[in-house]
């Protein structure tokens, strides 16, 4: 059942059509939450809620439109309003001085040391510039289609993509001159 | 200093590997199937109090609508009787003829809309009561010991009407939404014995029960399960 099928079969009020968007969905949508809110659980329910969205604005959706930069802009969307969310929520946490949930020590071991750097460097990005890059990186967007779904104009996605490269770049070189630093082998690398 | 191309490189893998570890085998299928069944219950909840609201009284006809009026519900307190016995779209004058549920779709100017998961025991066509152009199409269907009658009708523009006896305030019908699609269902004792609806331009009446086996109580949320299986 191709996106088509899928929807005209979900206007119909059959659940399998769901069912078919979800399954041919879902994988780039969770990568896409989960790297803008950078929490397993948190991206599942921002994913499962715009599915939902869908199912209730599906009967306005114009079946020849694109399914998936529709599913994909209210699930960044979505992503990046829990981020801002619960960033603010974990600004209070700190000031009560109540420690957030720690990293999950396997999962930390399990990813390599470069992959966590970057990684790392990427989660103290504000939001929008970590929105930005995940669209352009993890699902190698173009920028044009990047501003189609996050709706900003096309030269504030090249802005954010610029702010967010520079962003981590400076992230990165802290990290390699810093005493615990790990061994970073793509810094150091001629231009 | 790290050039651009070393920097995207990076990033992408790391992202793409940070991504897939971490939610690489989630299925959110089940989440949004139980948010699917909360959003309909959801509606069916603002949807009652909205048709109550919309009852207005016209002479000796009461009508009771949801917001969107895609269902009337007329009451007749006096003096009328609607389609005696069950519910139905087929006409008294209708001579049904049994055939092949692909020739009664061949003979009706709407789409015969059909039940998934349950088998078809007949398939009958009704033509044209005289004076009008209108045929119809009658299903039954039996699933677990329980019958289906399907009688339907090329829906009209705008809101079906579903004549009633009595008035309103005493009234077993109501109104209920499915997946954003209303449905007139007259419930006795917590169970749907019949319901109205109109689906894709066609008018569906069903009966539950009407036929074989003994009338098993069919819930609202069974009702709605069935609903989403008549495509």
């Amino acid at each position: 059942m191709d996106d088509r099928d899928a929807i005209e079969t979900l206007k119909r009020g059959d659940p399998e059509g769901m069912d078919a968007l979800v399954a041919a969905h879902q994988p780039r949508a969770l990568r896409v939450a989960y790297q803008i809110t950078r929490d397993s659980q948190a991206a599942e329910d921002v994913v499962a809620d715009a599915f939902l969205a869908v199912f209730q604005q599906i009967k306005s959706q114009d079946p020849d439109r694109p399914f998936q930069p529709w599913l994909l802009r209210i699930v960044v969307n979505r992503a990046i309003s829990l981020t801002r969310r619960r960033s603010r929520l974990q600004r209070v946490l700190g000031l009560l001085s109540r420690a957030t949930e720690p990293s999950d020590p396997v999962q930390v071991a399990e990813t390599n040391e470069e992959t966590r750097a970057v990684i790392s460097a990427l989660d103290r990005l504000p939001v929008n510039e970590r929105a930005a890059l995940s669209l352009r990186y993890l699902e190698d967007l173009d920028e044009r289609s990047i501003a189609e779904i996050l709706g900003w104009p096309i030269g504030t996605v090249k802005t954010r993509l610029h702010r967010g490269r520079n962003h981590l770049r400076q992230e990165l070189a802290k990290n390699a001159t810093g005493a615990d630093a790990p061994a970073l082998s793509f810094i150091g690398g001629s231009e | 200093m790290i050039s651009d191309s070393q920097l995207d490189s990076v990033l992408r893998a790391a992202l793409k590997e940070d991504a897939n570890r971490a939610v690489g085998s989630s299925n959110v299928t089940g989440q949004v199937r139980a948010r699917m069944v909360h959003a309909r219950h959801w509606h069916r909840a603002v949807a009652v109090p909205s048709s109550l609201a919309a009852v207005l009284l016209v002479g000796a006809v009461v009508l009771a609508a949801t917001s969107e009026l895609s269902i009337v519900l007329r009451y007749h307190p006096i003096g009328w009787l609607p389609t005696p016995g069950k519910l139905t779209a087929v006409g008294p004058c209708s001579s049904l003829q049994g055939m092949a549920l692909a020739d009664v779709q061949r003979r009706v100017n709407f789409r015969v809309l059909t039940l998934g998961g349950a088998t078809l025991v007949n398939a009958y066509y009704g033509p044209p009561c005289p004076g009008s152009s209108e045929a119809n199409a009658h299903l039954l269907y039996e699933e677990n010991g329980e019958s289906f009658d399907l009688g339907e009708t090329h829906a009209p523009e705008g809101p079906i009407t579903v004549d009633l006896k009595g008035t309103a305030d005493r009234s077993p019908w109501r109104i209920v939404t499915v997946n954003g699609n209303d449905y007139a269902v007259l419930i006795f004792d917590d169970a749907v014995t019949a319901a109205a609806f109109k689906q894709a331009g066609t008018r569906v009446d069903i009966t539950v029960g009407a036929k074989g086996g003994p009338n098993r109580p069919l819930s609202l949320d069974q009702f709605e399960e069935l609903v989403l299986q008549i495509n």
